[in-house]
């Protein structure tokens, strides 16, 4: 397998870091080079884009750049919300000429140019396009056989799709090819598209919890037995403010929140330590 | 040619007449290429003369004729019923309202409410005399450069489908709306208008800060306006005329300020400088929880490797017009 | 009943300017009706551009302009109209250009322009292919900053006078199903187009069904020059959806089965830029001639090619059309050619008014597509269109709120609402025996082959023929929605039968011309005969029921007709 650049995104870096400890650890067992750039900047979370448009174009510019430089030709992430960021610069800069020049002016200013050969990726894109389904099942040494699973997907790997593309943003399938291979079965709720609120969580708290809380009654009452997410920042929303997201809408249960990585790692055999589990905050009995 | 047998699952309603919506089942013989405002109308002129539904241009440009296709907005005209069948692996499609709208009958919704929204948000040109000429003898000079910042945000054709699938509108009555909020930018960034930048404040009023950035507008516009893109750029314009004072705002400049540092995201810091002490305290709770599950890194990062070269870059961008 | 001083019927580019203008008018009390809202009113359709001598690009001025609007009217326009129209152009065009309009610009700031068919010089004004949309997305925001009052989704039935001075009309709110007088001092007839009446090809809206012409049909107000119908070159293949005249204008170039740019057979000097009538002709004789392509359906195209454009071009100038060929006909025109073949598009004919918008019955106008000033004459050129809709909107928005002060109401007789109750009733009672969807293809089929592209005595026979029969049969429809909330089939048919009242005009028209002009392309009169038609026709519906044809002189001021060479 040709080497990949990480790029773990903020949230694995910090509060989420089982994502990052379960990613790593995933990587090891299926032989998966992944490297992380120690030069990799936050991608901003499109939060620069409110402060000024180029900017966040500029300074995702710059972390494509420098996988570029470094020979990579491809980044793969595990955050859903830097997967859109930083493919949403990308494509903004490989439709629009003028911009790209003007961008990368201001990346010449740090020694870099913007070639657009790089390609962004998200964890679990990658191992359906290296692995396949099959490669995955030949490589699962506990099966989760029984297990009931709600794949959760948000917002940021399936939408726009004039930006994501991988799938259909209207019926994905990436998460339940997955969760099948681990030999899991995915359960199919109407709310698995919908938003967590995260991003809106400082200006609404009320409003993003109802909708967490909405997502977690939906998980429960496919009888779900846990819900596994692509997304660090949808995760947060419906792992460590559970309580909160349930109150909002008037329920009390618990139900576990899994990073794909860390279902795929349990599928593959590697302790719960090695996956962060004891660090969900809804714990995880495995 | 290709044919196949498709199941029309249609929603009805009456309010006048009916007590409940119900679905009505449809069976016709498509040909490939056939759209789904096409198959309508041999349902409606074939088999059903009381279905009712919109259409006009049948050319995507009129925003007539959204619905919801197997529960995403689409424009009927401008999608092929064998491609949505593919997308879901079925022969049978579900058509519906748009929602968020009251039901006027059948697939027909009554556009005033999102209509009216709009506008309220002075959704036209109110011409500056210090830039647009007094006289019919002379054009405004707009350079193509200063077109392009609103020129994509001219192409809505007001279907409504973001409208329909917005989270912030559904959840929020006062939100302003996709469509609605994007032709404030489009107006907030052209230099003839005579409100410009101030035209945010409209913005903040229609409680833009609520979008939840779902992408489900950008996803759905038939016409690739990206609604949410003008939000966030006009929240960025709020900023600039001085509504700094809130939790959006704020959640903004600790952003900024902490990949400026270290090139990466405080989230430890976030709460307070997004919210003061308020922030830190409303949110304690799950802060101690995650200290205690070692998921807190400490308060003090670490900047990046080539830490000088994003300095850089961040700057220069700031600079250029 | 309801009271207004003005209603404008149409909410496109003429309804929304003429609104416009009278809410200058402080005081007035004014309605916008419109059985759409007015942002999905077929002007929004429109791709190429607007005409105005503004000489951005190349040294221009109007006369040029009404010169080739003349010469491309086949010089059966009235020319004083004509110079009054590309006059105004280029104060109308920064008009719009200062409510905000965002039209393309050149480097240097100005409004670009582009080359467009029968035109000397780069004149259309555009927002890359989407100038009517943005057009009457301007135009209605503005109404909404003057306050303008809409009738969203009302459909005007018929229209009510005492014979000389107008008294106001009937319509029906869609919503409601409720039936309504609406009395007004002057109404502002705006309904567009009626190439619907092409039913199976046409680049039209499913509404451009010419309500306003039937509507002033059955109120005794004649139409004119009603045979003259443009088909448009460039329809997409399968559904006669355009693609515009400016990526012709941009360069594309149209190829037949020998791989051939066969223009240079009809109009050595102009290619594929000579005006419509002519490209029409060409494209059809090609395939008549066994050079065109033909699908597994057995659809007969020819290609038109932009792919020597550029991707970037293309994207630039062209995204709606590349976006509208991927969609309707599965191709990419970066990559592929794209199948067309011409499409019924534009009425040249309409109702009969003056360079004002007046009709014979004082306070009636018409403007736009809807009326027949006339400034097109036989064909029109690309970009006239949108310019003849804001120009004789606005002056008959004027003129209609400069004549309504100080006037009374007329007598509006309360049997006139009555009548439409029972019209729609017997519809409901039909008998049924006759299906919508079938005599809709017949018309079609009959207008296509006997008052298309070419015509001939006989074939123009048979479609009056065959017009009257189904005039005949249609009475047997019936309206099986019995539903009072939003009853399209109620509209539908409703619409149909105007389609069939206007399609009789035409071919009356077009049987009396006994020469060709412009788009009236007879092959039993190949030529056209100044001596004895270079007049307007005019048909008016008469107590007894029955239509009849007079003439009517042209205004000729600068230009002497004279052969038309391209
Ligand atoms: C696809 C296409 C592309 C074109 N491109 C160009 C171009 O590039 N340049 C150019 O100059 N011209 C172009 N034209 C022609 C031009 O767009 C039209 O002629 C023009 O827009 C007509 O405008 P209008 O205001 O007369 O009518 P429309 O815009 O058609 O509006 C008619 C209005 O009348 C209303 N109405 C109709 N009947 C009733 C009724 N019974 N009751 C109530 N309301 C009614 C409708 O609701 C609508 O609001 C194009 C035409 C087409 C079809
Ligand atoms: S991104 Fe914002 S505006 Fe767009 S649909 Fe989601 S909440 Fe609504
Ligand atoms: S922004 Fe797009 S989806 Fe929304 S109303 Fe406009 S065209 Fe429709
Ligand atoms: S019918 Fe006009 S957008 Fe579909």
């Amino acid at each position: 397998m040709e080497k990949v650049a990480f790029y773990p995104g903020c949230a694995a870096k910090g509060a989420s870091k089982e994502l990052y400890e379960s990613t790593v650890a995933v990587a090891q067992e299926l032989g998966i080079p992944l490297v992380e750039l120690p030069q990799f900047s936050c991608c901003g979370a499109g939060v620069l884009e409110e402060v000024k448009e180029v900017l966040d174009i500029a300074v995702n510019a710059r972390n494509l750049a420098l996988a570029e430089r470094e020979g990579f030709k491809t980044i793969v992430t595990v955050c859903s919300t830097c997967l859109l960021v930083l493919r949403k610069a990308k494509h903004i800069l490989d439709n629009d000429d003028e911009l790209r020049e003007k961008v990368n002016k201001i990346l010449a200013e740090a020694g870099l140019e913007y070639r657009g050969e790089v390609e962004v990726k998200h964890f679990h894109w990658y191992l359906l396009d290296e692995l396949g389904e099959d490669g995955l099942r030949e490589r699962v040494k506990k099966p989760l056989s029984g297990l009931k699973v709600y794949p959760y997907y948000g917002c940021h790997t399936v939408r726009p799709y004039e930006v994501l593309g991988y799938e259909p943003s209207e019926n994905p399938r990436s998460l339940e090819r997955i969760v099948k291979a681990l030999g899991a079965e995915p359960v199919s709720g109407e709310r698995r598209l919908e938003c967590c609120g995260f991003h809106a969580f400082w200006p609404n708290p009320k409003g993003s919890m109802v909708l967490t809380g909405l997502n977690l009654k939906d998980a429960k009452s496919c009888g779900a037995d846990c819900i596994v997410t692509p997304c660090p920042l949808c995760h947060m929303n419906l792992d460590a403010n559970q309580d909160r997201a349930l109150k909002a809408v008037g329920e009390r249960f618990s139900i576990p929140v899994l990073h794909v990585p860390q279902l795929v790692g349990l599928a593959l055999g590697i302790e719960p330590k090695r996956l962060g589990l004891h660090r969900n905050i809804v714990p995880v009995n495995c | 040619m290709e044919k196949k047998e498709v199941v029309f699952r249609i929603k009805r309603f009456n309010p006048k007449r009916d007590s409940e919506p119900y679905y009505q089942e449809y069976r016709i013989t498509v040909p490939k290429g056939m759209t789904i405002l096409e198959a309508l109308h041999v349902i409606k002129d074939e088999i059903d003369p009381t279905l009712a539904f919109r259409s006009f241009c049948r050319s995507a440009i009129c925003g007539s004729c959204a619905v919801k296709v197997n529960g995403f907005p689409k424009l009927a005209c401008k999608t092929q019923v064998f491609s949505e069948l593919d997308k879901f692996g079925t022969d049978t499609l579900t058509l519906e309202p748009l929602d968020n709208m009251e039901v006027i009958r059948d697939l027909i919704v009554d556009w005033d409410k999102p209509l009216k929204k709009m506008e309220e948000m002075k959704p036209y040109l109110i011409p500056d005399p210090s830039v647009v000429p007094s006289t019919l003898d002379e054009e405004t000079r707009v350079y193509p450069e200063e077109l392009k910042k609103y020129d994509r945000f001219t192409d809505c054709i007001l279907c409504t489908s973001c409208f329909s699938a917005c989270t912030a509108a559904q959840m929020d009555e006062g939100y302003g709306g996709p469509f609605q909020l994007a032709r404030v930018y489009r107006f907030a960034v052209d230099k003839r208008d005579a409100l410009k930048e101030e035209r945010a404040k409209i913005g903040y009023a229609y409680d833009m800060w609520n979008c939840v950035r779902c992408e489900k507008c950008a996803d759905v516009c038939p016409k690739h306006v990206g609604p949410v893109d003008g939000i966030m750029r006009l929240r960025g314009l709020s900023i600039k005329v001085g509504l700094k004072d809130n939790p959006g705002a704020r959640h903004v400049f600790a952003f900024y300020k902490s990949i400026l540092e270290s090139g990466l995201l405080n989230e430890v810091l976030l709460p307070l400088r997004a919210k003061g002490i308020k922030g830190v305290l409303e949110n304690l709770p799950v802060g101690i929880k995650m200290i205690l599950k070692g998921k807190a890194h400490s308060p003090i990062m670490r900047p990046i490797a080539e830490h000088e070269n994003l300095v850089k870059v961040m700057k220069a961008a700031m600079e250029v017009e | 009943m309801l009271t207004y001083d003005i209603v404008i019927v149409g909410a496109g580019g003429g309804g929304l300017y003429a609104a416009l203008e009278t809410s200058r008018r402080k005081g007035l009390k004014v309605a916008v009706l419109s059985k759409v809202y007015p942002t999905r009113s077929h002007t929004g359709a429109a791709q190429g551009g607007i005409n105005a001598a503004l000489g951005n690009v190349a040294p221009d001025s109007p006369e040029k302009h009404a010169y080739d609007t003349v010469k491309g009217s086949d010089f059966l326009a009235d020319q004083d109209a004509v110079e009054l129209m590309c006059e105004m152009a280029p104060k109308i065009i920064r008009e719009m250009e200062h409510m905000g309009l965002p039209f393309s610009r050149l480097p240097d700031g100005r409004i670009a322009q582009r080359p467009f068919g029968g035109a000397s010089f780069p004149r259309t004004c555009y927002a890359a292919d989407k100038t009517g949309h943005v057009m009457l997305q301007t135009l209605y925001e503005q109404c909404i900053r003057f306050g303008v009052e809409f009738l969203n989704e009302w459909f005007a039935l018929s229209l009510v006078h005492n014979g000389e001075r107008i008294a106001g009309l009937t319509a029906v709110n869609l919503r409601t199903g409720e039936i309504v007088g609406i009395r007004a001092k002057a109404v502002i007839l705006a309904t567009g187009g009626h190439t619907r009446i092409y039913w199976k090809r046409t680049s039209n809206a499913l509404g451009n069904t010419g309500d306003g012409p039937a509507m002033a049909l059955r109120a005794g107000v004649p139409l004119k020059d009603m045979e003259f119908v443009q088909f448009h070159p460039t329809g997409l293949r399968r559904t006669g959806i355009l693609v515009t005249e400016g990526a012709r204008g941009e360069g594309g170039y149209l190829i037949n089965a020998e791989g051939e740019r066969f223009m240079k057979r009809y109009a050595p000097e102009k290619m594929e830029l000579a005006p419509r009538d002519l490209v029409s002709r060409a494209i059809e004789t090609e395939i008549m001639e066994g050079r065109g392509f033909e699908d597994e359906e057995g659809n007969k195209f020819v290609y038109l090619d932009l792919r020597h454009l550029g991707r970037k071009k293309i994207l630039e100038r062209l995204p709606q059309i590349r976006e509208l060929a991927i969609d309707f006909e599965g191709v990419d025109p970066i990559e592929e050619p794209i199948p067309i073949r011409p499409t019924a598009h534009y009425s040249m004919g309409g109702i009969d008014t003056d360079k004002y918008g007046r009709t014979v019955i004082k306070g009636l106008y018409a403007v736009g597509e809807c009326g027949c000033v006339s400034v097109h004459g036989a064909n029109r050129l690309g970009g006239n269109s949108l310019l003849d809709i804001v120009v004789f909107g606005k002056i008959a928005g004027e003129d209609a709120a400069e004549s309504v002060v100080g006037l009374e109401l007329v007598d509006f007789p309360e049997v006139e609402v009555k009548e439409q109750e029972e019209r729609i009733k017997s519809l409901f009672d039909g008998e049924g025996s006759e299906k919508l969807s079938q005599l809709r293809r017949e018309l079609s089929d009959a207008m296509s082959e006997g008052v298309g592209i070419f015509r001939d005595e006989e074939r123009i026979k048979r479609a009056l023929e065959k017009v009257r029969e189904i005039k005949e049969r249609a009475k047997k429809l019936k309206v099986y929605d019995r539903e009072l909330t939003f009853n399209t089939n109620l509209q539908q048919t409703l619409e149909f039968l105007n389609m069939v009242e206007v399609a009789e005009t035409i071919a009356l028209g077009a049987l009396e011309r006994k020469e060709s002009r412009g788009a009236h392309a007879r092959t039993d009169y190949p030529k056209r005969d100044d001596e004895n038609f270079l007049k307007h026709s005019v048909i008016r519906r008469g107590e007894d029921g029955e239509l009849r044809l007079t003439w009517k002189p042209v205004v000729i001021t600068k230009f002497q007709p004279e052969e038309r060479k391209y």
